[in-house]
This record gives C-alpha cells, sequence and structure tokens, in this order.
C-alpha cells in the first residue's frame, strides 16, 4: 500500500495513472511514502519556478527520515535546464535522489515501480552468473583480486574442497604453483576476515553526524536567494 | 596578368620533392597562411607535407604531426629518417627539447602538455591530417586549444582529403576550422582550374570496356535491390525519430555504407529494438551479397547464398527470407552454377573473357606494333577492389577457368552429382586428389586448408608471367585460353623488388587499390613499377586518379601509359561508382558554398587574449597572471582541479571543462570518471552506455565500488546535446519496444544505492557548467589518494557493514541470494565457523532448504574433478546460444 499525503496530492493528475498498485490518502510528511525505507516529494518544474520557497520547506520538514529520498520532477516547461541545474544542485545538498519525468503517466510509473521493486534483490541488474557450481566456485574464488581463474583451478584441484582450502594455512597456500607469499597472504586474509566489521556501530553514528554537517539547511537558503537574485537578469 | 606573375612565381620556386604547379599552389598557400586544406580524394597531400616537414626539419624547430594513421607515419618517418618519440614521460621530455620533427598520438600529447613536459612555447608549429576527424569533442582539439592557450606564434596547418566526412552533422567546415585555430579554408576538388589543367598536360590513354552482364545475373542483382528496399522502408517504419536519410538502398551499395551507419546509429546503438538492429544486420548481409554477385564468381555465390538458406537463418533474420524475390534469387543462383539437366556447368565471369583477350591479343599485338615485337619488361598493372578478388585473379589466371571453378566448387564443399561434359575430363585428376586428401588425417588438413585461404586471403598481391607468348601465333593460343593456364606464377618474395626483375616475358602484377588500408600503397607500385598498362578490373575514384597523377609526372620522354577500364554496364558496379562521384562532387559544392558565406571571426586563430577571454571564466582576483600562474605550482593550488580518467579523454567533457577554467588531472583511474573534490566520485553515462552497462551489470558493479569509497556518489545521465531533452525520456529510439525496462532497472539502481545521486544534464555543456558550479570554494581532490584507490587495497571504508573482500567471496558461491546474504553475513560469523556447521545448522541461518543444501555441498563435497573443466569450459558456449533460442 503507498500512502499518500492528503493536503499536497489530492487533485494531482498523476494519481489517475496509478493502477497496479493500491494507495490510500494519510497524513504524513512526504508526498508519497513507499514504504519504511522509501519516500517521494513530488514537484512540477513551472510550479518550481513560481514558488521557489517551497521545496525548501518541504526539504526541512522531510529532513532524513527516510533511507532514500527521492525528488519526482515532473518536466513540464520547454526550457527547464536552468531550474533542473538548480534543481540538481538542491538534492546533491540534501541528499536526495533526482528522478525526471515527462508526462503524469511516467511520473505515476516510477511512483508504481518504487512499490513494485521496494524488496526486490538487484540480480536484475547484476551480472548475470554460470549456474555451473564449480565454475561458480572459480569465479567466487578469482573475485578475491590477486586470485586469477589458472589460480582458482590450481586451489580446487589441489585441496579439492572449500573446507580444506579454508582450512589451509597460509604457507600451505604458498606452496601452490603460480602463488607466492604475498598472494597467498591476501588470499588467506580474505577467507579469515570475520563478516562483520568491529565496533560497525559505533562508526554508523559518527557517519551520520559527519553528514548532518555537512547538509546545512541554510546553506539551502543562501543557494535559494542566490538563485533569485539570478533570475531577473 | 595577375595569372601570368603567379605562374611565373610557381615555376621559380624549387622544392625537394617535385610538385605539379597545383601542388605548389597548395604549398604556397599553407605555408603562408594556417588553413585548412581540403583536397579530393586519391590527389594525395603527402607530397605536400613532405615539403612541408623538409622545410622544418632542423634541431632548433619542433613540429608535431597529429592525427596521422601508421601508413602516413610510417612513409614519412622512413622518408625523413625520423626518431620516435620514446615511451617514458621524461625520456619524452628531452625528445621534445631537442627539437625536430615528430608524430605524436593525440593521446600522449595530451597528457604531456596538460603535465607540462612540452615546451610549449617554443613549439614551431603543429601539422595536422585527417583533419576531418578533429572536431570539438575530440582530443585533438584539446590538444591545440592547450597550445594556442601558451603559444601565440606557432603555426597550425591541416590537411583532409576527406571532403564527404564535412557534410555530416550541423555546420560541421565552421566547428573544424573552430577546433582547429585556423582562419583560412582551402579547397582542391578534382574539378578545380589548376588541377584541371595540370592534369590535362600529360594524359593517359584510356580504353573503357563496358562488359554485358549474364542474363540471370542481371535478375539476381534485381532481386537483390528489391530485397534491400523493402528493408530500408521497414527499418525506416519502426524508427521514424531516428535521422535516418543516409541509409538509403543506393548508399547500401557504395563502399562508404559501414562508416555512413555508424556514424548514424552508434550514438545510438543500445536503444535501438532488436528488430531494428535485425534488419541492419541483414542489410549488410545483403550488401555483401550483391557485391559478392558482381565482384565474385559463380559459385562463390550459390555458396554463399546457400548460407542464408537454412531454418536457422530464417530464425534470426528479419523476414526477408520470406519474400518472393528471395526465392527468385536462390533460384537463379542456383541456375548460374547447375545447368537445366542439374549438372554441374558454372557459368564464367563475364570479365575474365574480357582480361584474358586484354591480356593474350590486345596489348602483345600493340606491343609488337609499338615496339618491334619485344614483349620483354612490358609490365602490366591489374587493380582490383579487394584481397578475395586478387587471389581470384591469380587462380583464375594460372589454373584457367573451369579448372578454377571446379576447383572453387570443391573448396566450398559443394556437392556435386553429374558434370557437364566439358568438366569431364577435369574431373579425373581432381577425384584423386579428394580420395588423397581423404587419406590423410582430417582435422590436420582442414586446420591446414584454413590456414592456407587466410594466408591467401591477405596477400593483396601476386606477380605472374605470361609463359606462352603469344608472338607466334595468336589464334592458337586464343583457343588455348580457356582451358590451359598460360601465366605463371614467379616466386612470391616479400617485398620483391620489381625494378631488378630482369625477364625476357612481360610481368603481370595484380594488386589492390589500398593494400592493408594503406593509401599510399599505390602510388609506391606506381612508382616503382612504371607500368606501360593498367587495367583496371574494378572502379574506384581515389585509384583512377592517383593514375592521373602518376602519368601527369612523367618524364616527357617515358611512353604514355594505356588505361583499361573494365567496368559492368548499368549495374551497381556502375552505380556506385557514379554515386561516389557525385557524392564528393555535392560535398565540394556545399563547401564552396559554405567558404562563400562563411564568417571568420578575426580573433579565431587564438593568437590574441581576446579569443580564451570569451570562453575562460575569470576568477576575479588573478585575472591578470592566469596565463603565467598556469606553470607555477604555488598558484595551481588554488585553481580548481579535477581529476579525470584517461579513458574519458574519448568524450567532449574535459576539453569543456579546461574551457571553463578547470585543471584536469589526467590518471588512470578505476573508479568513477571524474573526481571532483575528496568526497565527490562522478560515473558519466551517455544513454546508449547506460542501457548497455544496467543490462550487462557492468555499472551495478561500479555503483558499488564508487559508495564503497566515496561518500558522495555521482551517477550522472549525459543526454545528447543535438537531440531534444524531452523526447528522450522514452530512452529508446525505436517505436517497437518500451523504455519502461530500463526506467526499473534504474529505479532499481537507487533502491540499493540510496546514497547514489542521480544527475540529469542536457549537454556536456550543462555538465561543466554543473561541475564548475560543484567545484566553487570545495577542495581539490588528490591524485595519490584516488590512485590508492584504484589499487588492490581498498581504503578504509566506512560505508559497508561487512568485510567487503569476504562479503564479494561469500556472495559468489552456489546457494547464496542477494536475499539470503544479509541474513548469513550477520549471523555467520566467519568463514571459519560456517565449515563447522551442519547442514541442519546452516538451514537455520538460510531460512531454506534447497539453498542451505547447495551451500552446504558447495563446502564440503569434493568439486567435480579437473578433466571435467574443459567440458564446462566448452559448454559455457554453447549454453549461451540455446539460451537465446529458447527465448
Amino acid at each position: 500500500m503507498i500512502r499518500i499525503a492528503q493536503s499536497n496530492q489530492r487533485g494531482n493528475p498523476l494519481l489517475k495513472f496509478i493502477k497496479c498498485v493500491p494507495w490510500e490518502y494519510d497524513d504524513i510528511i512526504p508526498d508519497y511514502e513507499i514504504g519504511k525505507a522509501i519516500s517521494i516529494l513530488f514537484l512540477s518544474v513551472r510550479y518550481h519556478n513560481l514558488n521557489p520557497d517551497y521545496i525548501n520547506n518541504r526539504l526541512k520538514e522531510l529532513g532524513k527520515k527516510y533511507e532514500l529520498r527521492v525528488l519526482l520532477v515532473q518536466v513540464d516547461l520547454k526550457d527547464p535546464h536552468t531550474a533542473l541545474k538548480n534543481l540538481t544542485r538542491i538534492c546533491l545538498l540534501t541528499d536526495m535522489t533526482l528522478m525526471l519525468a515527462w508526462s503524469p503517466e511516467e511520473a505515476a510509473k516510477i511512483v508504481e515501480n518504487y512499490k513494485i521493486f521496494e524488496n526486490k534483490p538487484p540480480d536484475k541488474i547484476m551480472e548475470k552468473v554460470e549456474n555451473d557450481p564449480h565454475q561458480k566456485i572459480v569465479n567466487a574464488l578469482s573475485s578475491i583480486k590477486p586470485v586469477n581463474k589458472t589460480d582458482a583451478m590450481t586451489l580446487i584441484t589441489r585441496f579439492s574442497t572449500l573446507e580444506n582450502i579454508i582450512k589451509a594455512t597460509e604457507s600451505q597456500l604458498a606452496e601452490c604453483p603460480g602463488f607466492g607469499a604475498t598472494k597467498a597472504k591476501k588470499l588467506y586474509k580474505a577467507l579469515h576476515e570475520p563478516f562483520l566489521k568491529k565496533g560497525n556501530v559505533s562508526k554508523d553514528t559518527l557517519k551520520k553526524d559527519e553528514f548532518a554537517e555537512n547538509i546545512c539547511l541554510e546553506d539551502i537558503q543562501n543557494l535559494e536567494t542566490e538563485i533569485q537574485s539570478e533570475e531577473p537578469k | 596578368m595577375e595569372d601570368k606573375e603567379n605562374e611565373d612565381l610557381l615555376q621559380n620556386i624549387e622544392t625537394k620533392y617535385p610538385l605539379l604547379p597545383f601542388e605548389k599552389q597548395i604549398f604556397i598557400d599553407i605555408f603562408e597562411k594556417d588553413a585548412l586544406v581540403i583536397i579530393a580524394k586519391g590527389l594525395n597531400y603527402n607530397t605536400v607535407v613532405a615539403n612541408l616537414l623538409w622545410v622544418h626539419k632542423d634541431p632548433s624547430n619542433l613540429v608535431l604531426v597529429l592525427n596521422s594513421n601508421d601508413h602516413e607515419e610510417k612513409l614519412f618517418t622512413e622518408q625523413f629518417n625520423l626518431t620516435v618519440l620514446p615511451n617514458t614521460g621524461a625520456e619524452r621530455e628531452k625528445a621534445y627539447l631537442e627539437g625536430g620533427v615528430y608524430f605524436v598520438s593525440t593521446r600522449i600529447l595530451v597528457v604531456d602538455l596538460l603535465k607540462n613536459r612540452v615546451p610549449v612555447a617554443n613549439v614551431t608549429g603543429i601539422v595536422v591530417l585527417r583533419a576531418h576527424t578533429v572536431l570539438e569533442s575530440c582530443q585533438e582539439a584539446f590538444v591545440l586549444r592547450l597550445f594556442r592557450q601558451n603559444n601565440k606564434t606557432g603555426f597550425i596547418k591541416a590537411f583532409s582529403n576527406s571532403p564527404i566526412s564535412f557534410t555530416f552533422g550541423f555546420h560541421q567546415v565552421e566547428k573544424v576550422m573552430r577546433a582547429l585555430f585556423v582562419t583560412e579554408l582551402f579547397l582542391w576538388p578534382r574539378f578545380h582550374g589548376a588541377i584541371i589543367k595540370s592534369l590535362k598536360s600529360r594524359q593517359a590513354e584510356v580504353v573503357e570496356l563496358h562488359v554485358r552482364l549474364t542474363p540471370n545475373t542481371s535478375l539476381i542483382q534485381a532481386c537483390l535491390l528489391e530485397i534491400m528496399n523493402y528493408t530500408v522502408k521497414q527499418l525506416k517504419s519502426i524508427n521514424r525519430t531516428l535521422d535516418m536519410q543516409e541509409i538509403t538502398s543506393e548508399n547500401c551499395v557504395t563502399k562508404k555504407f559501414h562508416k555512413i551507419l555508424q556514424s548514424q546509429l552508434d550514438c545510438v546503438w543500445h536503444q535501438l529494438s532488436t528488430r531494428t538492429k535485425e534488419y541492419i544486420q541483414d542489410l549488410k548481409v545483403l550488401r555483401t551479397m550483391i557485391l559478392n554477385l558482381i565482384h565474385d564468381d559463380s559459385v562463390s555465390f550459390y555458396s554463399l547464398v546457400n548460407k542464408y538458406r537454412t531454418p536457422e537463418y530464417a530464425q534470426v533474420n528479419s523476414g526477408w527470407i520470406l519474400l518472393d524475390s528471395a526465392e527468385t534469387l536462390f533460384r537463379l543462383a542456383k541456375l548460374r552454377v547447375f545447368n537445366t539437366k542439374s549438372e554441374f556447368d558454372p557459368e564464367p565471369s563475364p570479365k575474365w573473357k574480357c582480361l584474358c583477350d586484354l591480356l593474350l591479343d590486345e596489348i602483345p599485338e600493340e606491343v609488337k606494333k609499338n615496339r618491334n615485337g619485344s614483349l620483354a619488361n612490358t609490365k602490366i598493372l591489374i587493380l582490383c577492389n579487394d584481397n578475395k578478388s586478387c587471389s581470384q585473379l591469380n587462380h583464375f589466371l594460372t589454373m584457367g577457368e573451369s579448372k578454377y571453378l571446379f576447383y572453387t566448387a570443391f573448396r566450398k564443399d559443394l556437392t556435386i552429382n553429374l558434370v557437364a561434359s566439358k568438366y569431364k575430363k577435369l574431373n579425373k585428376p581432381l577425384k584423386i586428389e579428394e580420395k588423397c586428401k581423404t587419406q590423410k588425417d582430417l582435422e590436420n588438413t582442414s586446420e591446414l586448408d584454413e590456414e592456407d585461404v587466410l594466408d591467401e586471403m591477405n596477400k593483396s598481391n601476386y606477380v605472374l608471367t605470361l609463359t606462352q607468348v603469344a608472338t607466334s601465333d595468336s589464334k592458337k593460343s586464343k583457343s588455348k585460353s580457356s582451358e590451359d593456364s598460360m601465366f605463371e606464377p614467379i616466386s612470391q618474395i616479400e617485398n620483391l623488388d620489381i625494378t631488378q626483375l630482369e625477364t625476357e616475358r612481360p610481368i603481370i602484377c595484380i594488386q589492390t587499390f589500398k593494400q592493408n588500408g594503406n593509401h599510399f600503397s599505390l602510388g609506391q607500385t606506381l612508382e616503382t613499377l612504371r607500368p606501360e598498362y593498367i587495367i583496371l578490373y574494378h572502379s574506384d575514384v581515389s585509384a583512377v586518379r592517383q593514375i592521373e597523377l602518376f602519368e601527369t609526372k612523367k618524364k616527357p620522354e617515358e611512353p604514355k601509359s594505356k588505361v583499361y577500364f573494365l567496368i559492368h554496364d548499368k549495374t551497381v558496379e556502375e552505380q556506385s561508382y557514379l554515386t561516389s562521384l557525385k557524392r564528393e562532387k555535392q560535398a565540394f559544392e556545399l563547401l564552396i558554398q559554405t567558404k562563400s558565406v562563411m564568417v571568420v571571426p578575426s580573433y579565431q586563430d587564438g593568437k590574441t587574449d581576446e579569443y580564451f577571454n570569451l570562453n575562460v571564466e575569470e576568477e576575479e582576483d588573478d585575472s591578470v597572471d592566469t596565463r603565467k600562474a598556469g606553470g607555477q605550482a604555488k598558484r595551481t593550488k588554488e585553481k580548481p582541479a579535477v581529476i579525470v580518467d584517461m579513458r574519458e579523454f574519448r568524450s567532449d567533457l574535459p576539453a569543456l571543462l579546461h574551457k571553463k577554467g578547470i585543471n584536469i588531472e589526467p590518471v588512470t583511474i578505476t573508479i568513477g570518471d571524474y573526481i571532483l573534490t575528496p568526497d565527490i566520485c562522478v560515473e558519466r553515462k551517455s544513454i546508449s552506455d547506460l542501457i548497455g552497462s544496467l543490462n550487462s551489470g557492468r555499472l551495478f558493479a561500479q555503483c558499488t565500488q564508487m559508495c564503497r569509497n566515496y561518500s558522495r556518489p555521482i551517477l550522472l545521465i549525459e543526454f545528447d546535446q543535438n537531440k531534444p531533452f524531452n523526447l528522450q525520456g522514452s530512452f529508446v529510439v525505436s517505436t517497437d519496444i518500451s523504455g519502461d525496462n530500463i526506467q526499473q532497472k534504474l529505479q532499481l539502481l537507487t533502491i540499493h544505492f540510496p546514497r547514489l545521486k542521480l544527475v540529469w544534464s542536457p549537454s556536456p555543456y550543462a555538465t561543466a557548467e554543473l561541475f564548475y558550479e560543484l567545484k566553487q570554494g570545495k577542495n581539490n581532490p588528490n591524485v595519490e589518494e584516488a590512485l590508492a584507490l584504484s589499487g588492490d587495497t581498498t581504503a578504509e571504508d566506512h560505508f559497508e557493514r561487512y568485510n567487503i573482500l569476504v562479503h564479494d567471496f561469500v556472495q559468489k558461491l552456489p546457494g547464496v541470494t542477494s536475499k539470503n546474504i544479509t541474513r548469513l553475513m550477520n549471523r555467520g560469523i566467519s568463514l571459519d565457523h560456517l565449515i563447522t556447521l551442519t547442514q541442519e545448522q546452516l538451514q537455520e541461518i538460510i531460512e531454506n532448504k534447497n539453498e542451505a543444501e547447495t551451500l552446504y555441498s558447495i563446502l564440503h563435497v569434493k568439486a567435480q574433478p579437473a578433466d571435467s573443466d574443459k567440458k564446462t569450459f566448452g559448454k559455457k558456449k554453447f549454453t549461451g546460444k540455446s539460451y537465446k533460442f529458447c527465448k
């Protein structure tokens, strides 16, 4: 279910075209809420030109509440370039993802797609992989930087199972033809690091703070005034 | 009056290498002014360039020659004994300082200029060859900008002999001239008064021989043209928005067709539907057929056509094969090889007879008349289109007509049951040969055969001689001509010095117009061989002109050459010759027209600061000495700088950024294309690239890398500036597929990389502007850091929850999917831990029985033995194919 902000979006022509997914009106901060992680703000270039402050206030309200924040811009002017350039800069400063649509239909498609793909894995855009298990192991082993396909083959013939490769000591790895001390060291390190990073959580919060600093809302306001002063020229 | 003075002046000028009057004129023009010279095809500019380089070949000068192709480089390097630039930067720097003439590859020069390795202020000048490939977008233009910005006195001289290239696009000549910083344009079409006068002074004797096609051949030709028309119509109907003016069936038969297709479709290739691509593929097939029809013998044509008469081809083909004309085509092709009683009785190529007559009767008789009967040292040059025709003619002349046809049929694996009476005789010896061959190891012979054939295809000249001199009895030889070979090959040593050859018999040399794309090969052969008779087996504008030039440059005491022009009447061959003439003429007319109305601003030569002031955004405070500051280390820190991947120099963005006053750091980086600040990394994609890389999965990998290493990764989607920005919303060009798929994939990408920012740019110009704004007040990126990230040590990345190396490894294991990887990573602790678990415990983590089973077996069960490896590798290719068919 997509939740759509009642106050802002009622009467938006794109609503007519949302056909493939269910939706309801609700009182929410963004214009469209796809799920817990994705939100969309809608803006038409024409409207933005008339009310340049509007998007500012909306962005301020939205803050950083969702992981993916999309600014869906409908291009309905003949020459949208200056407006788009400003919007691009705003998006870069406020960490918004900019999507463009040229008609209400396209905009509705984009909203629908976000709902449909919300929880889909990225398989569709990843490299196609072989189905053969042996080929897969070779691929996996050769994805570790210094190891190439031949090395991977050597490892498999020598140790026969993945278990043995993992259990092998660094010096055993180094004995394989084609392996040197450095290559063995790197492979050994890769195979034996823990999955999770140490002190991950604390770093995460630190990182967020950094970002908060970077995106100062005053910046945006400065930008806006700058744009406004430019426009009369 | 003036004309006369001019002529006197021309005669008084002595040049190192002899020039014709019109060439002298070109030389004087270009010597005095910085200009672009466009010369008609075939009237090569190499002697003019040679003189120009000779004038400047001196250690006190530094002249750089740009954009030469390998053959040009080789020719001039040998002529002047030039040194080749060393490979390392430091050594190159020294070489530049030593002066002289250098042929430089543009990419190297860009980097050297940006790194201040070239003593720019001391460069005497730059010569640009093949100027039609220079455009604002290209690196050549960038080099010239960098050069002109810091050197106001050096010369820039540009040459081109492809007037047609200047007719594509809008205001192409003006653009090229602007990019070259030249103010003058000189045009030298074949119909220029001076050229006509020069070439008229001494003309070769020309005999045009019109050869009729056989009725079947002309019928086949009609069929093929009809099919082509149909295909072109279909192609246009599903791609209405695309500019396809140049794709017509008339152009299909010209030599440039591939080039035309490329120029029109390359930039939108991924945006076309598969159906469109099929049509284009079919046009190429039809084109090879029609060329084969005209140039090759009936047997090879039949075997070529047969290849397309299979059910497999019908599946991948766009549908022409179902047309009535296609059926007629197949029937007629067969009729040319087998007679009504389905006996093997191929019709010979009509030009062969003509050629035989010439070689055996006409020329010897003429020689007898003029030179008292001694055939010795008569040299005959036969010119044809490609290596294949060369080898065809060679075989035909050495083997004789019927034997050759039979041999071809044998080589092409045609099944022959019955043989017409006149081939019966031949049958026996060949049958024996055949038996011998089958006895040998089959695999071996086939491999060897292939090699032989390949060797043959690569050879582009043959030297033959007449064995039976037709002096005694021409009638007798004529009757024999069709059956027995009269010619025998002279030992084919590489780089055979023909002038040294002293034989009693006439020499026949068979050659292509261009040896492996070398434009000068014909000129060189003419110079060394100096043939008395030239037979043009095929027609080529450039070759005709080179022969004209050769004739005019001969010394007065030398005898005139006689040229025989063999052409099929009223066929695509004639048509394509005429079309290429017409296209060149039109191109020149257009250029003359443009020249007459062209406005060249006086600052275009870039010799004043005016030009650069117009383009470079000035920094308020240090505008006065930006120019000086360029080289100094202190100042550069303050100037905005951007790291650009070497491979990006193919696009116009680096040059445009430089125009904006941003310093460019050319470095080979593996992550991203541009690094603006320590956190901003940009991957640039044109629409076509975007679609291609979304489909191949490359973009996903690139984004993963960017997100791991930079806090602000940007995906820049750049539209084509020549297309309307709004129309491109649908991504695709062809109307029979939709862009939804791409839109979805792009959205999926944003879902998985929420930090990835999208930037939509209507043109490189807008991108440059945006980059400029993003740079304001930001730090410059650090080259060392960027390089370190490109190496194998993936630096401290704070943006991932997991250790990447092991994550990527586990991700690729069978049984691990994008769905269960998170669970596995969170709960699995490490690989050491995973291998201690039982299958049930794994199942608990993964929450799926099948996947747990696969993963367990991969960890503990021995992987397939090594000998099955080869099978899997072999299979890989096939599975790919069968998968396609399944779809």
